[in-house]
């Protein structure tokens, strides 16, 4: 249009030196249209548009209500005889479906809580043992057990500690 | 006229005459050119009222799902160490597709806020079926909210977050804030929020959905869920020559201008992409609040439980379109005064419903405002 609008206008100007015909009516246009718009939204937001509106779609609720009544009864009865399920069945199941993967989430949520809790947990067992076991350790050293049995379950401490440890790590 | 067949056929049936025409007028240049000129309008009116625009391209992968409800996080553009901490959830109105927000490549606040260095995260509601009817306020805030939440800290890492609402996505938001305070919302950011409806004469939503001229219950005994094709009625309706006509015109006006038609048709393909309401929100939107205003009243129930603005703490951001004609600012100024929050403000910029976020303007003046908002509460 835009193309066509300069055509016009160099014509205009060459031949007999009007303005554009083309730009005056768009500007009529515009000015119409922004009067109309002010008047409709008035219109629009007034009490009586309000209660047509209502009216229109109360007619139509109410028009439509019985024939929507009777075409959802004889679905009804044809799925029952074809012994299929009806719409409400299948609501039904996706409302259960719904709360299942609530559950679902609510359940992973808990395990990621738990693997977090316990990925935490290990390192500090680990550290923990450290100490236990050289506290195990001397107290094994100052016992009135023959020193063989106590060497011997100081070592069987010191090889359950590392496997303990990997065990931690391994989770 | 996007989804009317019998225009599209008469488009292409011009194309054809056209060419025929062209053809035919070969020995005519300068009236060949301009049926040329007029035959690419054509094609291009033809493609924006026939097609879908590309939208939502920011690259986002999805991280949690619940019924129809998707939890999105956008890949972040910015270096780890140099992003904010904070992570933003964004959450959008019920009946219409969050889209919006990341409307197109170079227009899009998601975009921007990415590349300001947020992680950023959107819900997406989804679309109701016939078996989500009963879907209240209630599911959506204490449900699916803090599911989505607990989800986004745990990919985020964060123990705390913001959080965007956007027009019914701001009702939900301050429900939730009010409802959950302790949830590590550091900082909430409200759009265009619909919370005060006391000043009925102002709000022709209010009007039209009033006792007396709407029936709610037989309505929703029709269609279980509010349909969207209604909501997009009742949304052009408010400015009829704006949306029907004028509208329209300007694209025909500016089918040569690819800037305009490209904007033109991503909004357009918004637009159209309506979304129904789930029932059971949908008579507490009009009975709760636009029939009896029992948020700011201080009377509402969710669950039971009664949402006490007071409670909400979180460093609060309202921003109010001035020339909204979908929520006036009288339904958005008054929540300042209601909450708890020590740290909050209200910002006034110029434009519409959702030209505020997503119109030409946007970029320059509310999103650069929002960041600058948020990015020192995000430390």
């Amino acid at each position: 249009m835009s193309s066509t609008q300069a055509t016009v206008g160099e014509v205009g100007k060459g031949s007999i030196g009007t303005t554009d015909a083309f730009k005056q009516w768009h500007d009529m246009r515009d000015v119409y249209m922004k009067s109309w718009a002010k008047v409709m939204g008035e219109a629009v937001n007034s009490d009586d548009y309000a209660k047509a509106n209502g009216t229109i779609l109360e007619s139509f609720l109410t028009v439509s209500a019985p024939f929507r009544d009777a075409q959802q009864k004889a679905m009804l009865g044809a799925l029952e005889q074809l012994n299929m399920p009806s719409r409400a069945d299948f609501v039904s199941l996706a409302e259960r479906l719904a709360n299942m993967e609530m559950l679902l989430d609510d359940i992973y949520a808990k395990l990621s809580q738990i693997q977090t809790l316990a990925t935490n947990v290990a390192p500090r067992t680990t550290q923990e043992a450290k100490p236990e076991a050289e506290s195990q350790q001397s107290a094994s050293a100052s016992s009135t057990r023959p020193m063989a049995e106590a060497n011997a379950e100081a070592k069987s401490q010191d090889r359950k500690t590392p496997a303990k440890t990997n065990k931690n790590r391994a989770r | 006229m996007a989804c009317d067949p019998y225009s599209v056929t008469q488009f292409a049936a011009m194309q054809d005459k056209l060419q025929n025409v062209s053809g035919v007028l070969a020995t005519h240049p300068t009236d060949a050119t301009q049926f040329t000129a007029m035959q690419e309008k054509l094609q291009t009116l033809n493609k924006v009222l026939t097609t879908k625009a590309p939208i939502a391209q920011s690259p986002k992968e999805l991280i949690w799902t619940l019924n129809k409800a998707k939890l999105y996080r956008y890949i972040p553009v910015v270096a780890k160490e140099k992003m904010h901490p904070v992570p933003l959830l964004l959450v959008f109105a019920l009946m219409n597709r969050p889209y919006i927000l990341d409307l197109r490549p170079g227009h899009s606040f998601v975009e921007f806020m990415v590349n300001q260095g947020y992680d950023v995260y959107l819900l997406d509601w989804g679309l109701p079926g016939i078996e989500d009817k009963n879907l209240k306020f209630d599911d959506y805030t204490l449900d699916y909210m803090p599911r989505a939440i607990r989800k986004l800290k745990e990919v985020s890492g964060a123990s705390e977050f913001s959080l965007l609402g956007w027009c019914i996505g701001a009702i939900l938001s301050t429900i939730y804030a009010s409802m959950r305070p302790d949830d590590g919302l550091r900082n909430l950011i409200l759009l265009t929020a619909p919370l005060d409806f006391s000043k009925k004469e102002l709000i022709t939503f209010g009007r039209w959905t009033d006792e007396r001229y709407f029936d709610l219950d037989k309505v929703l005994a029709a269609f279980g869920n509010m349909p969207g094709e209604m909501i997009d009625y009742g949304a052009k309706a408010l400015k009829p020559v704006e949306n029907y006509i004028c509208n329209y015109l300007r694209l025909w006006d500016n089918l040569d201008n690819p800037q305009v038609v490209q904007a033109w048709h991503a909004m357009n393909t918004w637009v159209t992409d309506g979304v129904s309401l789930a029932g059971g929100a949908f008579r507490q939107l009009i009975d709760d609040l636009y029939r009896n205003d029992r948020l700011m009243q201080g009377t509402m129930m969710i669950r039971g439980e009664r949402v006490n603005l007071s409670h909400l703490r979180a460093q609060l951001l309202t921003v109010i379109a001035e020339q909204d004609h979908i929520v006036p600012s009288c339904q958005s100024e008054t929540v300042i005064a209601k909450v708890g929050s020590t740290d909050k403000t209200e910002m006034r910029i110029p434009g519409g419903h959702i030209g505020v976020m997503a119109g030409s303007g946007a970029s320059k003046h509310t999103w650069p405002q929002i960041d600058g908002w948020l990015a020192p509460r995000s430390a």
